[in-house]
């Protein structure tokens, strides 16, 4: 009880304390909590951004085969299927027709996409939400795409796709198999590749060495490796924001640093009265520990909290182009919260523990030197 | 009794800076009586106050108080006696501003961790004895010098220790509040206190309740003066 209530007076204390300091504390905490918000962003950001493109990914091929003819991607025989699908293990096998289509007049790079059993007629189309968004020319859902042999050909928007999926289909573009072969000029009998689904996606790796054995000139690449390939590339570029938020991080200590090394003549004043009228070296490094605990959980706690709300609910407007990385088809996206634990942990012991630290250390020093001589 | 043997203070020992404020001090002082260390700016009254108080160590020699020899004692020792035993009371009165004059005389009590009501029940009387309790609730800034001296008295005796240190009590009252302060002063004696004072004032080492007047010079004791009832020291 009596300990409690030791807490109690040092804490309220702390809270006097900080108060009769208030510009000096105030703009600590606004900086801490700022460094808290920039890092947390990327953070939450490249997670949320991973999570998508997971959950847009999980139900694609476990396997796609692609063909590599002079290191090149080449299009792909369709009488490969039926030696692929009597390997044991194999489900399905289904050819994919895709490319690229650069548009000159939006300067941007659209995915082309035959869609198996196309609902729609050979003129009719259905796009991602960031075609629509990247061409202001559409007029009555209209789209004019010059094909391979320089004809125009005008196709209709039938439907859109849905902006949740945006990550991986803002620039796409879905038509029938023969409008797909007409624009780009794929022959008859090839696909860009083949998509392979297969019984027990543990056997992914050892199916792959089978169909490299019978076609050596085939490039089997798994699900995950996209995955991997993904999240490789949102760490990397979240990395690259954090290296350029450094300065700022660099700031922040250097901020921290003067604190640690030196403490007004005020507070060290107050620090040799305290000891004068009995207070211990440890009560006073209690009451310093509030006072750096209060100051470092509340920024944390702000910018978390500010950093969560700019991901998940403004979408990230000062990091999405960085982090996304697309040229002209940015993807409008809808970040759902994935936070990862371990993470926000790192965050937490690598600003709260170290700005603990710091702020003990010229209390010690002050508390550990005889009262008569910190009060003069 | 407090009894001082042999105590000097050099301070920045062994540098070229090195200044001795205390040399050779040896002595005794009975309980329950008022002692003052005259003497002028620089005679060595703060230093011999402060290391009576437990607040700076000497360089050489050794303090006891009653059976307690404290010269060597651990830190956490010396802010137990410190809390417990002595009550300060600065020539600046250093009271935290920003704080209320409640929050001033309460603070040497927080690392007990009393009941909060038992303590500002407490404090409440004791700045109704040293006349300030209409000013309990006001920051300490807001007061004059002689009400921020009481509220300094006050703060000394919140712990109920059994000897008061005062260093320069009246540099910076006028006659009245001089006086007013060495009646409070008689009053604790009276009530079984030990008060030590350091000061150059003619006024306080001439108060007729005053026990014993030591004199310091350069940091040694040059004339001591006691009292015809004092029975020893």
């Amino acid at each position: 009880m009596k300990w409690i209530q030791r807490q109690k007076y040092f804490l309220d204390f702390t809270l006097s304390s900080l108060l009769r300091r208030k510009g000096k504390h105030l703009s600590l905490l606004f900086v801490y909590t700022f460094i808290v918000f920039l890092i947390g962003s990327v953070m939450l950001f490249a997670g949320a951004i991973r999570k998508t493109a997971v959950d847009v990914l999980i139900d694609g091929p476990e396997m796609t085969v692609q063909r590599i003819i002079a290191g090149r991607h080449d299009f792909i025989p369709l009488h490969y299927i039926e030696s692929i699908q009597n390997i044991r293990g194999v489900r399905t096998v289904r050819p994919r027709l895709w490319g690229y289509h650069f548009h000159s007049a939006s300067g941007a790079n659209y995915t082309l996409m035959a869609a198996p059993d196309f609902e729609y007629g050979p003129d009719q189309i259905i796009v991602g939400a960031g075609v629509v968004r990247s061409w202001s020319g559409i007029a009555e859902d209209r789209l004019y795409l010059v094909g391979f042999d320089g004809r125009a050909h005008l196709l209709k928007i039938v439907e859109t796709l849905d902006s949740g999926i945006d990550l991986v289909a803002a620039d796409l573009i879905l038509m029938a198999e023969s409008t797909f072969r007409d624009i780009t000029g794929v022959p008859e009998g090839y696909a860009t590749d083949l998509a392979v689904e297969i019984r027990n996606p543990r056997e992914c790796a050892t199916i792959g060495e089978k169909i490299v054995r019978l076609f050596p000139e085939t490039r089997p690449i798994l699900k995950s490796e996209i995955l991997r390939t993904y999240a490789a590339v949102f760490d990397w570029r979240s990395g690259y924001v954090v290296v350029l938020l450094a300065g700022s991080v660099l700031a922040f200590f250097i901020l921290a640093w003067d604190r640690a090394v030196g403490l007004s003549a005020e507070e060290r004043r107050e620090i040799g009265v305290l000891r004068a009228v009995g207070w211990d070296v440890s009560d006073i490094l209690i009451l310093k520990w509030w006072e750096g605990g209060v100051i470092s959980l509340t920024a944390f706690f702000l910018g978390i909290i500010g950093a969560y709300l700019h991901v998940f609910w403004a979408s990230a407007p000062v990091f999405a182009h960085a982090l996304q990385g697309w040229a002209v088809l940015y993807p409008e996206l809808h970040l759902y919260p994935d936070p990862d634990p371990y993470q926000i942990g790192a965050l937490f012991f690598l600003t709260v523990v170290p700005f603990g630290f710091v702020t003990l250390i010229p209390a010690w020093k002050a508390a550990v030197t005889d009262p008569s001589s910190v009060m003069k | 009794m407090i009894e001082l043997a042999e105590i000097s203070k050099t301070f920045h020992a062994g540098k070229p800076n090195a200044f001795t404020a205390l040399e050779g001090i040896t002595l005794s002082l009975p309980l329950g009586r008022m002692t003052v260390f005259a003497g002028p700016s620089g005679s060595g009254k703060t230093t011999l106050l402060s290391i009576i108080g437990g607040m700076a160590r000497p360089t050489t020699g050794r303090i006891r108080i009653g059976d307690l020899e404290i010269t060597s004692l651990p830190e956490r020792f010396l802010s137990d006696l410190r809390r417990n035993r002595f009550g300060f009371i600065f020539q600046d009165y250093h009271l935290i501003r920003g704080l209320t004059v409640l929050e001033n005389v309460m603070l040497p009590a927080y690392p007990l961790g009393p009941v909060h009501r038992d303590l500002k029940n407490r404090a409440l009387t004791l700045l109704e004895k040293v006349q300030l309790e209409d000013k309990a609730r006001s920051p300490v800034e807001w007061l004059s010098g002689g009400e921020q001296q009481r509220a300094a008295i006050a703060r000394a005796l919140i712990n109920n220790p059994e000897t008061i240190i005062a260093d320069e009590p009246t540099a910076h009252l006028d006659t009245d509040l001089a006086r007013a302060f060495l009646k409070i002063m008689t009053r604790l004696v009276d009530g079984g206190k030990t008060v030590l004072i350091g000061s150059h004032d003619p006024l306080v080492f001439e108060w007729k309740r005053v026990d014993r007047v030591i004199h310091l010079r350069d940091g040694r004791i040059v004339k001591e003066k006691t009292e015809a009832n004092l029975p020893c020291g």
